[in-house]
């Protein structure tokens, strides 16, 4: 839960006063660049100071020492350019991943075996990383946030700079992560809603639209009244957001 | 995998792992003068060691501070610091690597300097423990102190700074060290460059470097864990520990009463040979034969004459003290090309100076040598080049030389007092 979430940049707001909830399923952020999805999500990974609000994941607040321990320990998070500049191979990555998250030696093999297979690099896992496309380094990037099979998964742009068939891939992840988990996930390419289960609509810092996809998909037939009806769901989505920010 | 594993993953996949490799190499290369043949020979392997060091020391901080850049830059920062210990375990693990890369080139620069490899270049000289250690813990800790940079300053210009910054500050260290007199307290890990074989280090003092480099690595470690992981509590016991540690470093070095034990001759000399009998460190004992080849023909000159000399000590340039009758002696800074008549002329030049009982000057008040003088010391090194480096020398030593041998020990022996003021009796000459 994040109520009256305030972060400042300078005497910018990067988030100003934001608030919403989400549980079990996937969460689609949306907004434009600029609009603080970046930012929310590194609060939400431990790594950016709130000016002020509250956030609260299962009880645990961020605010406290003790909280943001557990919160971290629970928490998967996916930077916006996983960038590995490093010589490891993916297996090595995951297995780091499992190491800084506390993951004990004799249940790390089994996890790791788990997340290369939840997200297809079980035949890729001796190459290194840097030489893998830009999918499977987005893949490999949620192989090491998901290894300990968090509660939180925070996705910052999985789907960024991805053919057609590595996209499909990842959101195919996203939504089984999403049966167990909640996850979120930064876009701003309105086809990753296939994934979500609920939106979050940024802008300026501020929240446009936080509820279910279905309601966000009631404000396209709102808008849509006396206009030709969408034919596809990607229409769909793309009026919904134009609606959602036309609104505003 | 535990916290062992992910160092030694991080050290496996280090960047800094393939130039550390070079940098050693090139610290090898230089330490057994390699890479410019001829130029300079190292006196000792401790030198060459020193002078490898030179080279590593602001190269690693670089390097690491390139590669601290480059791991704030990256994805695997963010996940460092989501972890739940907010990065404590994978900061120290990758401190570790680099700390255990930075012993690792010395240790190889070491080897690589110290073990002959078939290679009869370098004299073995006196590796001093205490020596080592410290020189090998300045290298961490200036190893950590380049991540650091890195890491708090991750620009393009944070490498090439903390590299000019370190060399900077060594060759400071240095300049301060050649400057120092016994009571001054050294920290420069290559001072012991002018050392040579000839003195015992004192180790106390090294000791006390070693907690004071020490130091320094755990304070860099600290502000890591502070900036990094955020934990105030791991960095102020790491940062106590540092603190404690420079603090006993610093009482150390300056409480050493002396940097060189100069009292304390790291071995007896060892005396071999007649005409002159040759006493050596044993750490110049490969340089014997080449060092009496270049003092028989000064001796057989200066013989019958009142600089005659039976016996002659290699001793550390500006250290010795008066020397019994026939006794002189020798300073061989290095053994480059040429060394004889550089070395020799000077070693005839402080025979002219020397006012201790045994020498011929003993008894002559304190005299300025003019130029003339350089036709006596060029005719007993047999060099025309020395005579005529004073104008009208050359032609003077061409005059001495065509005189039969009895006539020029006897212009020596006549001219003795003349010699010791400082001026040749060249109106005998013309």
């Amino acid at each position: 839960m994040v109520d009256s979430l305030v972060v400042r940049h300078r005497r910018r707001h990067a988030l100003d006063g934001l608030s919403f909830e989400a549980g079990r399923g996937v969460l689609a952020v949306l907004g434009p660049n600029g609009a603080g999805k970046s930012t929310l999500f590194r609060v939400l990974a431990g790594l950016a100071k709130r000016t002020s609000g509250v956030v609260l994941f299962d009880g645990d607040d961020y605010r406290d020492r003790s909280g943001l321990r557990a919160v971290r320990a629970t928490l998967g998070f996916q930077p916006q350019a996983p960038v590995f500049n490093t010589g490891f191979t993916v297996l090595e990555a995951v297995r780091y991943a499992a190491w800084l998250k506390g993951v004990g030696r004799r249940e790390s093999a089994a996890l790791v075996d788990r997340a290369l297979g939840a997200t297809h690099l079980t035949d890729l896992a001796s190459r290194q990383v840097r030489r893998l496309s830009g999918g499977q380094q987005k893949r490999t990037a949620i192989a090491q946030a998901i290894v300990h099979e968090p509660h939180l998964v925070v996705l910052d742009e999985p789907t960024a700079s991805l053919d057609p068939t590595e996209r499909q891939a990842v959101l195919e992840i996203i939504s089984r992560l999403g049966r167990r988990a909640t996850v979120l996930v930064s876009t701003h390419i309105t086809s990753d809603l296939a994934a979500a289960t609920d939106v979050l609509v940024l802008d300026a810092g501020r929240a446009q639209f936080s509820g279910s996809k279905r309601d966000f998909r009631e404000r396209t037939h709102a808008t849509h009244a006396t206009d030709a009806t969408p034919a596809t769901d990607l229409d769909v989505w793309e009026a919904a957001y134009a609606a959602v920010r036309g609104a505003t | 995998m535990t916290s062992f594993g992910a160092a030694w993953l991080a050290l496996r996949r280090s960047q800094f792992l393939a130039p550390s490799a070079v940098i050693a190499l090139a610290g090898i290369a230089l330490g057994r003068g390699e890479t410019a043949p001829g130029f300079y020979e190292w006196r000792d392997r401790t030198a060459a060691v020193a002078a490898a060091l030179t080279l590593a020391l602001p190269l690693l901080s670089g390097v690491s501070a390139f590669a601290g850049a480059r791991l704030r830059r990256s994805a695997a920062f963010a996940l460092i610091r989501s972890a739940p210990d907010g990065g404590v375990r994978a900061t120290l693990a990758f401190l570790a690597a680099a700390a255990l890369l930075a012993v690792a080139a010395f240790t190889a620069m070491a080897v690589g300097i110290f073990i002959p490899w078939g290679s009869p270049g370098i004299p073995r000289g006196n590796p001093d423990w205490s020596w080592l250690v410290s020189s090998a813990v300045a290298l961490v800790a200036a190893t950590l102190v380049g991540y650091v940079v890195g890491i708090l300053l991750p620009w393009w210009w944070s490498a090439p700074a903390a590299c000019v910054v370190s060399y900077a500050t060594g060759v400071v260290i240095l300049v301060l060290g050649s400057a120092v007199t016994p009571t001054t307290p050294i920290l420069s890990p290559l001072f012991v460059a002018s050392l040579g074989p000839f003195f015992r280090l004192n180790d106390a003092l090294f000791e006390a470097r070693s907690a004071w480099f020490g130091g320094c690595a755990l304070l860099a470690t600290a502000v890591l864990l502070l900036s990094v992981a955020r934990s105030r509590r791991a960095a102020s016991v790491v940062a106590v520990f540092g603190a404690g540690l420079v603090a006993i470093g610093a009482i150390g070095v300056l409480g050493a009463s002396t940097g060189i034990s100069l009292d304390r001759p790291s071995a007896a000399l060892r005396c071999a040979g007649s005409h002159p009998q040759l006493c050596l460190n044993p750490a110049y004992e490969p340089e014997r034969a080449a060092l009496r080849a270049a003092l028989l023909p000064v001796e057989r000159r200066l013989d019958e004459t009142p600089f005659a000399f039976d016996r002659v000590e290699l001793t550390q340039r500006g250290v010795g003290g008066d020397s019994p009758a026939g006794t002189a002696a020798l300073h061989v800074d290095d053994f480059t090309t040429d060394w004889q008549t550089r070395d020799l002329s000077e070693f005839v030049q402080s025979m002219l100076d020397s006012r201790g009982p045994g020498s011929a000057c003993a008894r002559s008040g304190p005299g300025e040598q003019n130029g003339s003088a350089l036709v006596f010391i060029g005719w007993a090194v047999g060099s025309r080049e020395i005579a005529d480096s004073w104008e009208g020398g050359g032609a003077a030593y061409d005059r001495l030389n065509s005189l039969p041998p009895d006539a020029q020990k006897a212009w020596v022996t006549r001219g003795a007092s003349e010699l010791c003021a400082g001026e040749a009796p060249l109106s005998e000459l013309s």
